[in-house]
């Protein structure tokens, strides 16, 4: 069953006598044709006159593969959030916002919390500690 | 077939989903014909043929963002063809035929041997009729219109390995309805 099997041009000769050829005639070529274009004017024109997008014209499975890379691409930043910061920094942004979170901060940790150590801010730095 | 099937056809495709009726033309005369035939010997009559030949290509222009330019063209367009007449039959409920064509009886035989042949072609048109619709669209495809197992499994979606058991089991069937006729020209 692997193997393709011959014609057997026997059984086509008896088929065609039966069923009739499937040559188009030049006549019939031309009628289908014709109407085929006069049917396909308007699908055409819609192509010519709105250029496809350019996720449109990422064939086949990257089109399905786009939205996937995107969401894995947002869980990833979700996941290292920290990611880029010295250690030290977000060990103290973290152990901060948890004392914040459980209520044990006193008010001047809630502030650095929210808003950074006072040392971090270079242009309180500039201005010696005197900003707006 | 081979030289429709190897059309360099990607740059043909591009310019028809940029809507060039020069290119969509082109596209429809290369694969009229093989369309026609595959249409033809799901549905039996020219008329009708005729007509789903159009939708076909039409159902092309519709879908053509979503084939694939990477893979080849005619299997895609075959499949479309193949799904369009099952469809069209389904819905038509065409009659089945049980008239022998014209074709088949002005042979210009001896009156005995134009007789058999009637008689065998009436026996064969029973069996083909009797045979389940899968088989009897894959013998035709196969030994009709020379479409190769590989192609008709494409189009039917199923594995070359099974249009080719479908294939022989259809001609096991018409073989005995013919064997009559040979022995007749012995």
């Amino acid at each position: 069953m692997n193997v393709e099997p011959e014609r057997d041009l026997e059984l086509a000769a008896a088929l065609r006598r039966l069923e009739g050829g499937s040559l188009l005639t030049e006549v019939e070529q031309t009628r289908i044709q014709n109407a085929i274009r006069m049917r396909a004017r308007e699908a055409l024109a819609r192509r010519r006159l709105s250029p496809r997008t350019p996720l449109e014209a990422i064939g086949g499975w990257w089109r399905a593969a786009l939205p996937v890379a995107a969401a894995a691409a947002l869980m990833l930043a979700l996941v290292q959030p920290w990611h880029g910061r010295p250690e030290s920094e977000t060990a103290t942004a973290r152990s901060g916002l948890a004392l914040v979170v459980a209520g044990e901060a006193e008010e001047h940790d809630v502030a650095r919390a929210i808003v950074g150590s006072p040392s971090e801010d270079l242009w309180v730095a500039d201005t010696g500690g005197n900003g707006p | 077939m081979g030289e429709e099937a190897e059309a360099p056809e990607p740059a043909l495709v591009a310019r028809v989903r940029a809507g060039e009726s020069g290119a969509f033309d082109e596209l429809v005369r290369l694969h009229m014909g093989r369309v026609f035939a595959i249409v033809l010997r799901v549905l039996g009559q020219r008329e009708d043929a005729e007509d789903v030949t159009q939708e076909v290509f039409l159902a092309v222009l519709e879908k053509l963002d979503s084939y694939d330019a990477r893979r080849p063209f005619a299997p895609w367009l075959y499949r479309i063809a193949t799904n369009r007449a099952l469809n069209a039959r389904k819905a038509r409920q065409l009659r089945r035929m049980d008239e022998i064509p014209e074709s088949s009886r002005a042979t210009g035989d001896e009156p005995d041997v134009a007789t058999a042949r009637a008689e065998v072609g009436e026996r064969l048109a029973r069996a083909l009729q009797e045979l389940p619709d899968k088989q009897r669209l894959i013998v035709k495809l196969f030994d009709l219109e020379g479409f190769s197992s590989v192609e008709i499994g494409s189009m039917l979606g199923m594995a070359d390995g099974t249009v080719r058991w479908h294939l022989l089991k259809a001609r096991e069937r018409l073989r005995r309805v013919l064997a009559p006729m040979e022995e007749w020209h012995r």
